[in-house]
Order: structure tokens, then C-alpha cells, then sequence
């Protein structure tokens, strides 16, 4: 299993400035120059960490609320930087203590005992194994639980054995990477304040950094949290995220120097941007693109149709018209670092488009759908490039525009017929990702609604969860990746990049597997 | 006056409830929830029952209606779904961001308008009259979310003189930082609002300068800047005065492009950001504020005038 680290372009050549100014405004310009702040500094060598500075950092997005257990995307850009989890992955998918030093799996599989290392919480609460068991807690409260429910489902419950030790008990014995990849998901929050009402607007973890202020839609302002157990981090005096609501606004305050750097940013600014800043893609495998199509609606009720339209998309050609020379095309749900990929299934679902011509005519019972096409990164584009392949082996793909509220409860209905959009993806456990519920086996898969997903995906399913030795796992995972693509109500099209801009200054940078900056170890070569 | 004041504010009140009900209508029309933002598309059932829950958006409409009209009525309106904070603290927080914005962009719509509008009134064949209404042509012709790229590839990434990202800085507090925030988005706004009404004030300008009464002063010997100044500004103003107030209300109303172009929070990028995340709260506090601003501009304008035209009465 290798995951590949983050590459990073290097700027060529300072950019040149843009254009002279207009007479009158420079005239404006000049005057209220004179009362700003003082211009950028010049950077300083690289070298050794350096105590100190404000990063300004840019992002696309509103935050939600400060609760680690609301996974989406919007809150996932600052919750790494507030809570501490169990433990880490490299970027090779290898377990680090975070929070947790040591973790023992029985070996029934039934249970694991996690030891908690010394540290504490932003307010000076120290952090015990009773903050897990409520965690825990919370995980099992379907109305509380959100985004942890699905990687916890395996759970039963958790004791506190002393003060920094806790047995995790499970429904049924699990394997070793199920078990991990739920620590590295399950962020440590003071139990006293862990539900969503007491999180909505302030924050309660263990992580580098605690919140300053926060002007929702506006700014966060972060500062390091003086309990934070590794006492050489973080190097930042202060971290301050500005949010917009608009990316050509976020990057022009990139170019003009009111941020250090932007997040998430959309890859048509990568032309403007690679001369001047360090364009990074983190972490290439945390989510992939995805087209789906609703098998439970004609035409695609037909799995042989289904098949068909999948074989006339070109992948390589949308991969290279969204996103250049960064990611790679895919069979299906799974990276290439995952278990679970295998490259032979190109044969089955790879573009061709004689076969797609004539398994449409044989098997569509009618050549139209209509596809949601959203502003979400790459999606109309994408679907535009499918539209055309499609129509050129005789299938008429509408495309609908509309917003991303809009086409969520559309999807989460069931009455999406053709989408496109990005899922993220497991990492150790291959059945992990049936936590989403485009992939779930029960009764809320949204793809299969009144109609149950197929019982040999569900059997494929079951066997990847409940594979317990490295050749179990094996070929669990191989018979899970050809049920997906047996049932073909999916098809993978290419690995998302998380692409980061970061200014010369911004150095020890590094990125979860999950796509979020880890702050702790950044800091500001300019005095 | 009195009267009529009392008789305008009156008014008010059924218009405000017309516009609640089709506010409260239009918001529930849009297609979408926030249990769709709030909880991710792999919220489970039991999960988006607990956010429509919380959010009371279990209960059927006419009594969401009802809760919400009793709560604005005690001054209570409501928590933003979004970021949970109340929404009067969030529309304190834009509502002087935007009329700060609104009043800078006003005074260089007025900056442009008056003086271009009389040059193309009174010297329209000569080479500045041409001049100026090749520039309110172009003006027009430049809607101000391109006005406010070009200024911000020019000043901010260009020269990185002025931010890109504008944050609202209370001009009482640091007058030459908030004039810096805000120079180029009220640029933006202005440069657009003074071509259009300067085009009014031309045109206004034009008619009354052939006036009769226009004719008997110069007759009388009053000099060209006394007949201007003194007899024709005041009537051809008028007109002028209620496209400036329409601009005024939308300025204040939120110049939600501009905004959301600079990243400035006010209350047109707060209305962008509550459509987009489904807050009901927000919208329909910051769309009743909106409504408020225009009935109250409206009613300004009809004071007044009467300020300006004693042949107007009040009644």
C-alpha cells in the first residue's frame, strides 16, 4: 500500500506586476498607500523553524460550527488545527500516536485499549479517558453522532479503565484497519461540552491551536493553545482564516498579498498562480471523482445500460481538461493507494465507445437523462466533456443547473438520475466506505431507494467487513471492488486534488491523508 | 407634516406584513433545506429529523409563520441555522458595514453626477459636454462587479496598494483604514450609480434650462451661474433626487456582487451566503430589513420634495 506524498510546484520566476495604474485612482492609491500598513518583508533563508508571525490564510468555504463530529467539508478545514484525534496516518497510511500513545487490540478483535498521553484541553482541562467514553457516547446517539456514526458503527461502547487508559468495546470482532482508521478519525473533545449545541460556536479540543475570535462569514482568528502536549509546537503566534464567498475574490487577496495562502482553491487559477506561489497538491488521494447513475430509474434500471454508458466516457479526457497534469483516472470509488484498486477492471469499464454505441442500443430502453450540474469544482465542465461523449455514441445527457443545497436534497431523495461529484475515500478499511451513503448496504443508500442495493454487493460487503486476517482482507477487498463494479450504478473517473497556494514564506508544511493542513508544524520564514 | 409622517408611517404596517408573508413564501419556494448544509449528504434519517427538529422545521408552516412573527414582533429574530449565532447580532455586525459602504459610494455618485450631469447639460455641443457623455456612455456601459475587477487588478494585485479582501473598519474608529477598505468597492458602486445619475440630471438640467422662467431671469440680468444655481438646479433636481434615492436604497439594501466580489461583510454578501447555506433566519431578516430601508427612502424622498418645490404640499 503507498500513498503518494504531496507535490508541490515550484515557482519559476517572481511574477511581473500586472499593470500600471489608471491616473486618477493611482493618485487615490498613493495617498491611501501612505496611510496602510507597511509592505511585504523580504523572506528570510529557509532553515530551522522560526517561533512566530500571523499566517492569513484564505478559504472558500463558511464554517459551520466548531464540532469535530459534523465531518463535513466546511468545518474539516479548521477542526485539525483545534482537536487532537487518537492517531495520525503518514501519508503511507501508517499509525502515529497522537492523543493515543498506545493502542492493544484484543485478540479476539472484540476490543482495543487505548492509552491517552498527558495534555489538555484549551481551557486547561486535562484531557482523561473519560473524554473518549463520551465521545463514544455520542457516537452511538443517532441524533448526535453525524458524521462519526458510520465510522463508529462497529462500536458498542467504551469504559475508562483509569484516568488515561480506555477499552474500546465492538459489536462483533474487527479487523485491525477498521479499528484504526475510526482513531484516526475520532477527534478527543471535553466530554462536558461534547454536543452539537455546545460546539456550534466555540470550540472544545486538544489541538494546537484554540479559537481567538470568530466573526462568522468573516474570520477566525486561531492562537496556540498553551496546553497543547508537544511543547515545541505550534510555531505560529496566530493563524487567521478569512472566508469569502467568491474564489476570484479569494485568490486576487492571494495575489495582492492579504493572505499567506488559500485552501481548497479551484485549479483554473493554477496558470496565474505558479510563477508566484508554491501550488501544492495535498494529499492526491483522499477523494475521487465519481459519475453515478440511479438504478433505480430507466434507462439505468438496467444494469447492462448502466454498463454501457459508463464504457462511453473518456476519462483520461475529463481528467486532463479539469485538472492538467495533477491526479490520475480510476476504475472505480478507490485511489490507486487503496487496497481495494485494481487496474485490470479498466478492461471492464474503460472507454470505448463501439461497445458503449452498441450496448446502448441494445440495452437503454430510452437515450435521455438529465444531469444536476452544480458550481462544485470540475462538475459542469466534467459533465459537459461526458455530454459530448455520450451524444456521440447516441445517448442525449440533459444537463440542469443548480445550486448545491438544491441538488443535496435532490440526491439525498433519491431522485437524482445522473450525478457527478466527489466522495471521500476510505483509507486503511476498504468497507469503510459504505459510511457514505452512496455505498451504504442498508436501506439508506440513496442510489437504490425502495428497490434495496443488490444482495451480492451487500454479501461483498459484509465479507470486507468482517475479514479479520491479511488474506481474508485480501480478498475481501478484491470481491467488494468487482461487486462495485459488477452493479456498475457508479463509475470512477479520477483522483481529486486538494490543491493549497502558499506564499514563499510558508514553510513545514504537511497534510493529513484526509486533505487538512497540519498547522503545528508550520511557520513564517519573513521576520 | 406631522400629519402626513403619521399617515406614511401607518402605511407602513400593512406593507410590512404583505412583505412578510411573501418573504416567509418566497424563502420556504426555494428548493432545498438547511438540513442538506447542516448535516452533508450522508446524514441519516434519524439525523436530518434532529436538525429539522432543532431548527423547527418540524411544524407545520402556518405555525413556523406564527412563532417567527411573534418572536420579530418581541425583537427576537431568531438563530442563524448556519453559525448559530443570533441573527440581530449578525445584522449589527453588516448593517454598518453596508451603510458605511453605501454612503461613501453615494458621495462619489454625487461627486460625479452633479458636476458631468450639468456639463452635458449646459454645454452639450462643446468638446466637454462631448467628452462627458462619451464617459456616462461608457459608465453605463460598465457594470460594477467589471469596474471592481479591473480596480482590483490594478490597485490590489497589480500596485498591492489597496486590499483585494475589503474588512469593514468603522470610519470612526480609523478613518484612513476604513477609507483604504472601502475605496474600491465604493469606486465600483459609485463610478456606475454617478453615470446614471448624472444622466438624469442632464437631462433634467436640459428641460428646465429652456424654461420660461428660466428665459425672464436672464432677462432680469441675473448672471449665467445665479440663473444655474439659484432657479434651475432646484426644480431639475427633482427627478434626480428619487433615482438618487432608489440607488441610495439599493446601496443600503446591500450591493450584494460588490460585496461578495470583495469579500466585505455586509448585508448584500450576508443575503448571498443565507441563499447559498439555506438559512431561513438571515434570509428573511436581512430581506425585511431591505423592505424597511426602501419604505423609509420613499418616504424621505416625498419629505423631501416638498423641501424643494414649495408647489408641493404634503398631504
Amino acid at each position: 500500500m503507498h500513498t503518494a506524498p504531496p507535490t508541490i510546484r515550484v515557482p519559476r520566476a517572481r511574477r511581473a506586476r500586472h499593470l500600471a495604474g489608471i491616473a486618477l485612482a493611482a493618485a487615490v492609491a498613493v495617498v491611501l498607500t501612505a496611510c496602510g500598513t507597511a509592505g511585504p518583508s523580504e523572506p528570510a533563508a529557509t532553515g530551522d523553524p522560526v517561533k512566530g508571525g500571523t499566517l492569513t490564510l484564505g478559504v472558500g468555504l463558511q464554517l459551520l460550527d466548531f464540532d469535530p463530529f459534523n465531518g463535513t467539508n466546511q468545518n474539516y478545514i479548521v477542526t485539525k488545527a483545534l482537536y487532537s484525534n487518537l492517531i495520525r496516518y503518514t501519508p503511507d497510511l501508517k499509525p502515529e500516536p497522537d492523543l493515543a500513545t498506545e493502542w492493544k487490540i484484543a485478540e479476539d478483535h472484540r476490543s482495543v485499549t487505548v492509552t491517552l498521553r498527558e495534555a489538555g484541553f484549551a481551557d486547561g482541562t486535562p484531557v482523561t479517558a473519560g473524554d473518549v467514553v463520551a465521545g463514544v457516547a455520542r457516537a452511538k446517539d443517532p441524533k448526535i453522532a453525524l458524521t462519526q456514526a458510520g465510522v463508529a458503527s462497529f462500536i458498542d461502547s467504551a469504559t475508562a479503565v483509569d484516568e488515561r487508559t480506555v477499552r474500546v468495546d465492538f459489536t462483533e470482532p474487527t479487523n485491525e484497519d477498521r479499528i484504526l482508521d475510526w482513531m484516526f478519525y475520532f477527534p478527543v473533545v471535553e466530554a462536558a461540552k461534547n454536543n452539537p449545541d455546545a460546539l456550534k460556536t466555540q470550540a472544545a479540543g486538544s489541538g494546537p491551536f484554540m479559537v481567538k475570535s470568530y466573526t462568522p462569514g468573516t474570520e477566525l482568528t486561531l492562537v496556540p493553545n498553551p496546553n497543547y502536549y508537544d511543547p515545541k509546537q505550534p510555531y505560529l503566534d496566530e493563524v487567521v482564516y478569512r472566508f469569502f464567498s467568491d474564489q476570484d475574490g479569494m485568490v486576487s487577496a492571494l495575489q495582492s498579498g492579504d493572505l499567506d495562502g488559500t485552501v481548497w482553491q479551484e485549479l483554473r487559477y493554477d496558470a496565474q498562480l505558479k510563477d508566484s506561489f508554491q501550488l501544492i497538491d495535498a494529499s492526491p488521494s483522499a477523494e475521487t471523482m465519481l459519475f453515478y447513475v440511479n438504478p433505480t430509474m430507466a434507462p439505468f434500471d438496467d444494469v447492462d445500460c448502466r454498463q454501457a454508458v459508463i464504457r462511453a466516457i473518456d476519462r483520461e479526457k475529463v481528467l486532463r481538461s479539469i485538472q492538467g497534469e495533477s491526479g490520475q483516472v480510476v476504475p472505480g470509488p478507490f485511489p490507486p493507494s487503496s487496497p481495494a484498486f485494481d487496474e485490470a477492471l479498466f478492461k471492464k469499464v474503460g472507454y470505448d465507445a463501439d461497445a458503449a454505441a452498441k450496448g446502448i442500443a441494445a440495452s437503454c430502453a430510452t437515450t435521455t437523462a438529465v444531469a444536476p450540474s452544480t458550481p462544485s469544482t470540475g462538475v459542469a465542465q466534467g459533465l459537459t466533456i461526458i455530454q459530448a461523449d455520450l451524444a456521440a455514441v447516441g445517448f442525449d445527457l440533459k444537463l440542469e443547473n443548480m445550486d448545491q443545497a438544491t441538488f443535496a436534497t435532490l440526491l439525498r431523495d433519491g431522485k437524482a438520475q445522473v450525478a457527478m461529484f466527489p466522495t471521500v475515500n476510505p483509507f486503511r478499511s476498504v468497507a469503510s466506505l459504505a459510511t457514505n451513503r452512496g455505498f451504504s448496504g442498508g436501506e439508506n443508500n440513496y442510489w437504490w431507494f425502495g428497490k434495496g442495493v443488490p444482495a451480492d454487493y451487500r454479501a461483498a460487503l459484509d465479507a470486507a467487513r468482517d475479514a479479520l486476517t491479511p488474506d481474508e482482507i485480501s480478498s475481501a477487498n478484491a470481491g467488494f471492488s468487482a461487486a462495485l463494479i459488477d452493479n456498475s450504478w457508479m463509475t470512477g473517473l479520477y483522483t481529486k486534488i486538494g490543491r493549497f497556494a502558499l506564499s514563499d514564506a510558508v514553510q513545514g508544511w504537511s497534510f493529513s491523508p484526509a486533505n487538512q493542513l497540519e498547522l503545528g508544524g508550520v511557520y513564517l520564514t519573513r521576520r | 407634516m406631522t400629519g402626513f409622517l403619521l399617515r406614511r408611517l401607518g402605511q407602513f404596517l400593512p406593507v410590512l406584513a404583505l412583505a412578510a408573508i411573501a418573504v416567509w413564501a418566497v424563502v420556504y419556494a426555494l428548493p432545498g433545506d438547511p438540513t442538506t448544509v447542516l448535516g452533508g449528504l450522508d446524514a441519516t434519517p434519524e439525523q436530518i429529523a434532529a436538525i429539522r427538529e432543532r431548527l423547527g422545521l418540524d411544524q407545520p408552516v402556518h405555525l413556523q409563520f406564527l412563532t417567527w412573527l411573534t418572536h420579530t414582533l418581541q425583537g427576537d429574530l431568531g438563530t442563524s441555522s448556519t453559525s448559530g449565532f443570533p441573527v440581530t447580532q449578525i445584522l449589527a455586525g453588516a448593517i454598518p458595514a453596508t451603510a458605511q459602504l453605501a454612503v461613501l459610494a453615494m458621495l462619489i455618485t454625487v461627486a460625479v453626477a452633479i458636476p458631468l450631469g450639468m456639463i452635458a447639460a449646459l454645454a452639450p455641443r462643446a468638446a466637454g459636454g462631448r467628452i462627458v457623455k462619451g464617459w456616462l456612455s461608457l459608465s453605463l456601459a460598465t457594470p460594477p462587479f467589471w469596474m471592481g475587477l479591473l480596480l482590483v487588478i490594478a490597485f490590489s494585485v497589480g500596485l498591492r496598494a489597496l486590499p483585494a479582501a475589503s474588512r469593514f473598519v468603522p470610519v470612526w474608529e480609523d478613518p484612513a483604514g476604513a477609507l483604504r477598505n472601502m475605496i474600491l468597492p465604493a469606486l465600483a458602486l459609485g463610478v456606475y450609480s454617478g453615470g446614471v445619475l448624472a444622466r438624469f440630471v442632464a437631462a433634467s438640467l436640459s428641460e428646465v434650462m429652456e424654461s420660461d422662467y428660466i428665459r425672464t431671469a436672464r432677462s432680469k440680468g441675473a448672471s449665467p451661474t445665479r440663473v444655474v444655481v439659484r432657479h434651475a438646479m432646484r426644480n431639475s433636481l427633482l427627478p434626480a433626487l428619487t433615482v438618487g434615492g432608489l440607488q441610495l436604497g439599493s446601496l443600503l439594501g446591500g450591493a450584494v456582487v460588490i460585496e461578495v466580489l470583495f469579500s466585505y461583510s455586509g448585508i448584500g454578501r450576508l443575503l448571498f451566503n443565507a441563499v447559498a447555506e439555506r438559512d431561513y433566519a438571515i434570509l428573511q431578516a436581512t430581506i425585511m430589513f431591505v423592505v424597511v430601508v426602501f419604505l423609509v427612502i420613499n418616504l424621505v424622498i416625498d419629505v423631501l420634495y416638498a423641501v424643494l418645490d414649495p408647489r408641493i404640499r404634503l398631504k
